[in-house]
Order: C-alpha cells, then structure tokens, then sequence
C-alpha cells in the first residue's frame, strides 16, 4: 500500500473531512462565536439607534424643522 | 408622533447588533474596524427600514447589507490587513475530542487566514447557522456555491488547527486516513 504525501495536493485540499474533525470544526467554532454574541452591547450601539429614532421621530413630529 | 413599528423594530435591531458585531469581526479581523462597520451599516439600515419586510428574517436583512457595505465601500476604504501575528508558529495536534481547550483567539486568527468568500460562508452556515438557501442570498450566491465555500473552509480550517483524528504526522496515520471514507458534510453544520 503506497503511503500518502504529506503536502496537501489541489485535490485534498477540497477532500472530505472524516465526521470527527467535522464535528470537531462545528463545536469549536460554534464556542467561539458563541462567546462573541454574549459579549455585552456597548452604550455606542444604543445611543446611535437613539439618535436614529429621535432624529426620525423629530423629523415627523415637524417635518419642516428638519435640522 | 414615533410609530409603534419603530419601537418594535428598534427593539429587534438591538438583538441583533451582537450576531452584526461577531460577522462584523470574522469579516473585518478587527474588533474596532467592525465595530464601525456595525455603526454604519445601523445608520444604512435605518435610512431603509421602510424596505424591509415584515415577517421576514431581520437578522438576515441586517447581515446582507452589513455584508454588501464592507465589500463595496468600507473595506477599500479602510486599507485592512489582517493581523496574522505568526499563525503559523508551531502548533501542537490536538485531539478533536481535546480542542475543547482552543482559545478564542486561535480560532479567530485561523479564520482570517481562510479566503473571505469561505470564511463568511463558513460563519453564517455554521456559527450563524442559517440554512444554506439562506446564506446563499445574503452572500447573492447559488447555494452550490456556499456548500463548496463550507467545505473549503472547513477543511482548511481543520489543516491551521491541525484538527485531525490522525493526530500523529506519520505514514501509517496517514494511510489509515486515507482510507477513511469520505464523509459528506452537506448535512453538518
């Protein structure tokens, strides 16, 4: 049985995972974002929509005040 | 007088500002830089709420012109250079049953060693886990065309973190790779 080459060919490089490194792929990767979505939303987000909404809302109440 | 819509929509938007801000980062490499993206493409997506849909996926929405800013504007506009700080330093193998213990950080840094066109396609199937259909709209691809991104990357991906189950690099582990049958990844997420 001939043995494989180590260097990855075009051909490998669009093989199948096995399912074990697939799965492994997913959980990790799921972790890590996972972490990122929990981080907490800094107040620069928020007061943005704020503006956003007041602006709009300004914009309604009188629209020919319009800054 | 504030439309009710706004107010529920505003709500909805706030949910989803933390899926912006992690695709914002696996596409920018940079947590500040994507936390402008995020903030411009708020300000794009508030100026069109009224073409929005209701009923249909916010968070989808929200992605696509997240998305569709970055490539056409903020990207050329903010020279980036991935920080690739010597990925490629010596790697320990690691069992997949063991990289329960990756950091953050490596997966990050191995991220933005995978071409853009895999690497969103990889984080919207398998971290934001929309459905392939789904991810081929927002990246205005054929579906084909996400699956084979997701592959790529996965295994790309597998070969930076040297996540394989042959975890020694020597030829009988690579020969007994080989003889592994391929599985199909269509299904995974």
């Amino acid at each position: 049985m001939s043995i494989e080459q180590a260097t990855p060919s075009a051909e490998d490089a669009v093989r199948q995972l096995d399912l074990d490194s697939a799965d492994a792929i997913a959980r990790q990767l799921k972790a890590t974002y996972g972490k990122l979505l929990n981080e907490p939303v800094p107040d620069k987000f928020l007061d943005l929509l704020e503006k956003l909404g007041s602006d709009k809302a300004q914009a309604e109440k009188s629209p020919k005040d319009k800054g | 007088m504030v439309s009710t819509t706004s107010e529920a929509l505003k709500t909805e938007l706030v949910d989803a500002i933390p899926n912006m801000r992690a695709f914002a980062i696996s596409l920018c490499g940079n947590a500040d830089r994507a936390d402008d993206l995020v903030q411009e493409t708020l300000v794009k997506a508030w100026s069109k709420l009224d073409t929005f849909q209701e009923g249909t996926n916010l968070k989808a929405w929200l992605l696509t012109i997240l998305r569709n800013h970055y490539y056409s504007e903020f990207r050329k506009r903010r020279r980036e250079v991935p920080d690739t700080d010597g990925v490629y330093a010596a790697r320990l193998a690691s069992h997949p049953e063991q990289f329960g213990h990756l950091d953050m950080n490596e997966m990050l840094e191995a991220l933005e060693q995978i071409p853009e066109d895999q690497r969103e396609a990889l984080v919207l199937v398998s971290a934001e886990g929309f459905a392939y259909e789904e991810a081929a709209e927002i990246c205005g691809c054929a579906v084909g065309t996400i699956k084979s991104r997701v592959n790529r990357a996965r295994t790309r991906l597998a070969e930076l973190l040297q996540i394989e189950s042959s975890n020694e690099f020597g030829p009988d582990q690579l020969s007994e790779a080989a003889l592994r049958a391929p599985v199909s990844l269509l299904n995974h997420r």
